[in-house]
């Protein structure tokens, strides 16, 4: 969200400064005397002054000229038309050119000599005889007119506009990021699984409410009530129909055994076959229950402190058994001793269940190894369980659906060797449900790896100890 | 000849079980919703009881409980399959075992067997003791006394108490005491053995004061320990 507050901020805060700026100079362009107004003041000033001086000569003289010239404070120079100049206050000869041009030219004209700066013209006396005129004025270099008239003019105001613009610009992308911001949080936690996240409505009643924005918050919530309620409902039709299969079956399983009883020897094949699928479907009926209750609560039940080393020792046993039946071996490496705070029950089934799907997919008389770890994410202590089988593993973009209850990568598997797929999926959840994290890897041709991080609540680490 | 009552809604299902369970030499009776069941019980000498958790009416913990208000007969729930907590609030609320549904007949044939642990045909008394503790037991009439007193135990904590009086002072483990008590395999997350070793620990304190003398062995099982010098205080 910084970034489009940054970006937003910035180009509303620069534009409507600039337009400030740009206006401000325009402003000073026009209502400001142009060079061509000023200077025809100036051409007023310097003929009446000229002329003023011409009078004063003819009449009084030098001595004239001099207390004119005294009362303008300024240096004033009058030279007939034959360019010499009358009563000559000081070396005039650097003037010489001023008044040359003067007397070829018809209006006033201006010139830099040495360290002064001369205005000139000719002047009509009231007797009617021609002059030549000159003010000269020690020169000073001025700063570039446009940049010192904007300092001039600007600097009160145009720093001041800028930060009130600055602070406008902030409320109003403020306003415009904040919904935004609450907005992408909400859709965050959505896509998280927070199927109950909400839009937090900000008050309705103040004079923002009711925008496109928070329109789009209403309907994000509706889309999101929408969500959830479809999600509940295919999660409690799941429920439904487990739990409405149990009855038959329960029914079934008394009835096989009833008939198995009486049945002749040829039969019990067959029977012992039902007995089977539905021990299967008893099963399935099992694990997606127990999913559907796990879905739907946020904390693991319980919080015992067990090892994850005794809890894996524990169902070693069971699991070289299951290896045996396809001639494989599984073999434990640890390198620390985790303690883990949770339901043991739970991430008991969840290694289970990896373990038992890795022992199916494992090559004939191949060896399934479970590796207990340790590791530090961002500052807390993993405990990474690692179960590697030598199998075909899994396409690249089908990693993360194994985890989908009932997701099966190639439908020509075999029962025997496919499950039902709800096993990955509630390995899945528990880990969840302790803050962990499952994922899945193929390993080139070596097979296929699942890791399951937990948050540990103790580790010792301790040489890796080979058990079998 | 044995006497079992089914609490269970479906009709069905206990018509089968009384032609299943009747084959095995056991008289089977039906009720069909929790209250009925509790009369039954109150009226008739049942061995065992299998009560259904999801019931109409009051649901099965309901009956179990207000059934332990009066009687210790023994209790073998049926859960839901896949409902975790159900099993765990069964034996809290006192059900000897519990079975989830839908069962295999023969498991649940197996677990009858088991609660009610009595050889049909040996009806010479036997009596074993522990005099170090008071304790005297009838395997026979499936009573313990404790000094003169009578225990009321159930089935499941009579099995418990003969097993742990039978190799008193040692440590029995927690795989032998299941299979011994429960008539099954110990799973590692399987807490009924501790649910029946709190119960009996109660009704050994409230007796004899002798609770006490049930210890757990961390890790590994229950000890019934024999003191130096008789226990006093009964």
């Amino acid at each position: 969200m910084r970034g489009l507050f940054t970006k937003i901020f910035l180009s509303f805060w620069i534009a409507q400064s600039l337009t400030f700026v740009i206006s401000t100079m325009l402003i000073l362009r026009n209502h400001y005397p142009s060079f061509g107004q000023f200077q025809d003041f100036q051409d007023t000033t310097l003929q009446n002054e000229g002329s003023a001086a011409a009078d004063i000569y003819e009449k009084s003289g030098c001595a004239g000229l001099k207390q004119y010239a005294a009362s303008l404070q300024q240096t004033i120079y009058l030279a007939d038309l034959s360019q010499r100049f009358l009563c000559p206050l000081s070396d005039t000869l650097l003037y010489r050119e001023a008044l040359a041009k003067t007397f070829q030219g018809t209006g006033a004209v201006s010139t830099r000599a040495g360290a002064e700066y001369l205005w000139s013209t000719t002047v009509r006396s009231a007797s009617g005889r021609r002059y030549l005129f000159l003010l000269s004025r020690p020169f000073q270099p001025r700063k570039s007119s446009a940049l010192r008239d904007l300092e001039r003019f600007a600097s009160p105001q145009v720093p001041v506009g800028i930060v009130v613009y600055g602070a406008t610009t902030f409320f109003l992308v403020m306003l415009l990021t904040r919904p935004i911001a609450r907005l992408r949080a909400a859709a965050r936690g959505l896509a998280q699984g927070k199927l109950e996240t909400r839009v937090s409505k900000p008050d309705t009643g103040s004079i923002f409410g009711g925008d496109e924005i928070q329109g789009l918050a209403q309907d994000f919530n509706h889309m999101a009530e929408r969500l959830e309620s479809l999600v509940a409902a295919q999660n409690m039709l799941l429920r439904d129909v487990s739990h409405e299969l149990r009855s038959p079956l329960a029914r079934l399983s008394v009835a096989l055994e009833l008939a198995r009883e009486e049945a002749p020897e040829r039969m019990l094949t067959q029977l012992q076959r039902i007995e089977r699928e539905a021990g299967r479907l008893n099963l399935l009926i099992g694990d997606l229950l127990r999913l559907s209750s796990m879905e739907a609560t946020e904390a693991p039940l319980g919080t015992e402190e067990f090892s994850l080393n005794t809890l894996i020792e524990g169902m070693l046993a069971d699991a070289e058994f299951e290896a045996q039946q396809r001639s494989c071996t599984v073999r434990l490496q640890s390198s620390c001793h985790c303690i883990v705070r949770g339901n043991a029950e739970l991430v008991y089934r969840a290694i289970e269940n990896v373990v038992r799907n890795a022992i199916r997919y494992t090559r004939e008389g191949s060896v399934v190894e479970i590796e207990l770890n340790s590791e530090s994410l961002a500052g807390v202590q993993m405990a990474v369980v690692a179960v590697k089988d030598q199998g075909p593993g899994v396409p690249e973009n089908e990693l993360k659906n194994i985890f989908r209850p009932f997701y099966r990568i190639d439908n020509a598997r075999q029962r025997n060797t496919g499950g039902f797929g709800v096993g990955l999926a509630l390995t899945e959840r528990a880990v969840r449900l302790h803050h962990g994290e499952v994922r899945a890897q193929n390993r080139g041709s070596e097979g296929f790896v699942v890791t399951l991080r937990i948050p540990a609540e103790k580790i010792e680490v301790q040489a890796p100890v080979r058990a079998v | 000849m044995e006497r079992v009552l089914i609490i269970d809604d479906d009709v069905e299902l206990c018509a089968m079980l009384e032609d299943y369970l009747g084959r095995h030499g056991y008289e089977v009776v039906a009720a069909h919703h929790g209250e009925k069941g509790l009369e039954k019980v109150q009226s008739g000498n049942y061995s065992i009881v299998l009560l259904d958790v999801m019931l109409p009416g009051p649901d099965g913990f309901e009956v179990l409980r207000r059934l332990r208000a009066f009687s210790s007969t023994s209790v073998l729930l049926l859960t839901a399959r896949g409902d975790d907590v159900d099993r765990i609030v069964g034996l809290e609320i006192g059900a000897d075992d519990y079975l989830p549904k839908p069962f295999n007949p023969r498991e649940l044939l197996a677990r009858i067997r088991a609660i009610l642990r009595r050889s049909p045909g040996s009806p010479q008394t036997q009596r074993e003791s522990v005099p170090a503790l008071g304790l005297e037991l009838d395997s026979a009439a499936r009573t313990v006394c404790c000094n003169g007193a009578e225990l009321n135990l159930t089935d499941v904590e009579f099995t418990l108490l003969q097993t742990l009086m039978r190799s008193a002072g040692e440590v029995v483990d927690r795989e032998q005491l299941t299979t011994a008590v429960l008539g099954r395999k110990f799973h590692p997350f399987d807490r009924s053995l501790d649910m029946h070793v709190s119960r009996l620990r109660h009704k050994l304190d409230a007796t004899g004061n002798l609770g006490e003398q049930v210890k757990t062995i961390r890790g590994v099982g229950y000890q019934l320990a024999i003191p130096t010098r008789p226990v006093s205080g009964e």
